[in-house]
């Protein structure tokens, strides 16, 4: 079976400008894009294609829908926040490794979504 | 839906609101009627010979530097093959109609802002249309398929965020923010960026090393009033992406912005509890004018000026709409409390009452005893309208029987 995965670009037009704008500042507000590749439509009203809005910071809460990997870019995964600030993955995609193999960072909090590349027939 | 100016904050939570902007629309609608034009730098606007300006330019074009209102002269000079088309008003109006006419198949509570820019507020119609951000696609697709036009669209739970969105999302595009997400979503952005604020308020924010909105928001909240008076409480809640404000279709759109009342004393006062009571009677004033009309307000201002003619006022936006002067009371004498700091006479106080929708106070089927409140608000009206203002006053405006301060003849006690 395919597993959803997530891609790191650089959206087109005004986000564009946005997003290096923000780059070139603090980290604390730093904003990235990643576009999900997946099978079939992905819960959480998700469509393949999607570009994902992440704001980097330390400040995730319960009940946030996060982005974490292990470290490489490959690894990168989509979860929600549980109140016990446990890893819930969402969407199709993997579980956070057991903590004693691998340590699961937050990368960033997703505040929304851009639908702007998908062909409008 | 008349009393849909109103909301509970889990009603808030909840709400869906989309704004919807046609991409570089003039120029679309150009080439919706003649195709050749796709894929060229166009232009809308007048001749260079009679001085004319650009009033629309396809992304083409502005690839080359031509904006909006630059003299047609200098943009056929920035890019020599520019085509440019002389325009039809009336055939843009009609486009303009045809979408706004598809568009409120989704919903009749659209504020139409321009000729190609409106707010739709999609609150309460999940179970018809599916997810806010699934039927802004399918507005996006239909407009498409039907008119040929692009949309970008800006989804959220308010206004404010839904207008910035959708210009990230441009070109036709989709920008989709998560409900509690709002404030996370502004904080990168530069103060700019924020509807309203202009280059007067971005230098003033620069000089107080506000770049961002992260920064304006997270700004102690009495340095904000210190430095912008009663606005910067506002530009805060702003910069959080906080915003009730309703979207008004032409139907509950009042044609006052504001009802107030203010009043200059026949003698200058310093007397705390004179003036208490005399707002307490303003604001009474104010609020049977707004039921009177048939409005809601969700913002009060106090006005207060001293013998010396400086003046101050300050203002409070309310978490809900209303049009019941028991509910702003409270409100209202504590701002009067915080503004009279000064050892100097009282020459007038004002109250003003804005933010305004149609409307009338509804209670809660929960809250039986303001249905009873209710009762007696109209009750004191009726006895008012027939016998004036003053034969029945409630609560701290008792003790203005004695006095003869006024000089307005209206408020005058008898």
């Amino acid at each position: 079976m395919n597993l959803p995965w997530l891609e790191s670009v650089r959206p087109n037009g005004k986000a564009a400008q946005f997003q290096a704008r923000v780059g070139a500042h603090t980290r604390e507000l730093e904003r990235f894009f990643l576009r999900l590749h997946a099978p079939a439509p992905c819960a959480e009203g998700f469509w393949a294609g999607d570009l994902l809005a992440v704001t980097c910071g330390p400040d995730a809460e319960p009940g946030d829908l996060v982005v974490w990997s292990t470290g490489s870019t490959a690894s990168l995964a989509l979860a929600r926040i549980g109140a016990d600030l446990a890893l819930a993955p969402v969407g199709g995609f993997p579980a956070p490794p057991d903590p004693a193999l691998a340590e699961a960072r937050v990368r960033g909090v997703v505040v929304g979504r851009l639908r702007a590349t998908r062909k409008v027939v | 839906m008349a009393a849909r100016g109103k909301f509970n904050a889990s009603a808030l939570a909840e709400r869906s609101v989309l704004h919807v902007d046609l991409d570089a629309f003039f120029v679309a609608v150009e080439r919706v009627l003649n195709p050749k034009l796709a894929g060229c730098p166009v232009v809308v606007g007048g001749a260079p010979e009679c001085r004319g300006v650009v009033a629309a330019a396809s992304y083409e074009a502005r690839a080359c530097g031509i904006h909006s209102a630059m003299p047609m002269a200098r943009a056929l000079r920035l890019c020599p093959d520019l085509v440019r088309v002389r325009g039809s008003h009336g055939m843009y109006s009609r486009a303009s109609r045809a979408v706004f006419d598809l568009l409120g198949n989704y919903t009749p509570v659209m504020e139409k802002v321009s000729v190609d820019e409106a707010w739709l507020d999609l609150t309460g119609t999940g179970l018809v249309l599916g997810r806010a951000v699934d039927a802004a696609e399918r507005m996006r697709r239909e407009v498409k398929e039907r008119l040929r036009l692009d949309l970008s669209i800006g989804v959220s739970r308010n206004r404010l965020v839904s207008k910035v969105a959708s210009a990230f999302a441009k070109p036709c595009g989709l920008f989709d923010v998560h409900p509690g997400q709002e404030s996370r979503f502004l904080a990168p952005l530069p103060v700019r960026a924020l509807p309203g604020v202009g280059p007067v308020t971005e230098k003033r924010l620069a000089e107080f090393h506000i770049p961002r909105l992260g920064v304006l928001a997270d700004t102690e909240a009495w340095f904000l009033e210190e430095a912008f008076g009663s606005y910067g409480p506002g530009l805060q809640r702003r910069a959080r992406g906080e915003d009730d404000t309703p979207v008004c279709p032409p139907w509950e759109r009042p044609r006052e912005k504001s009802i107030g009342h203010e009043e200059t004393f026949t003698e200058d006062t310093e007397d705390h509890g004179f003036l208490r009571a005399k707002l307490v009677q303003l604001l009474a004033s104010a609020a049977r004018r707004l039921r009177r009309k048939g409005m809601l307000a969700r913002k009060l201002t106090v006005r207060l000026r001293w013998a010396d003619f400086v003046t101050a006022s300050r203002d409070l936006s309310l978490p809900l709409a209303t049009d019941h002067d028991g509910e702003l009371m409270e409100s209202a004498l504590d701002l009067l409390r915080r503004m009279h700091d000064r050892r100097t006479l009282v020459r007038l106080l004002g109250v003003r009452l804005g933010g305004l929708t149609r409307g009338f106070w509804q209670g809660r089927l929960d809250e039986p005893h303001r249905q009873r409140e209710r009762s007696l608000v109209q009750a004191l009206d009726a006895i008012r309208d027939r016998h004036g203002d003053s034969v029945v006053r409630g609560g701290e405006a008792v003790r203005l029987g004695a006095s003869r301060r006024s000089l307005s003849a209206g408020f005058a006690p008898r």
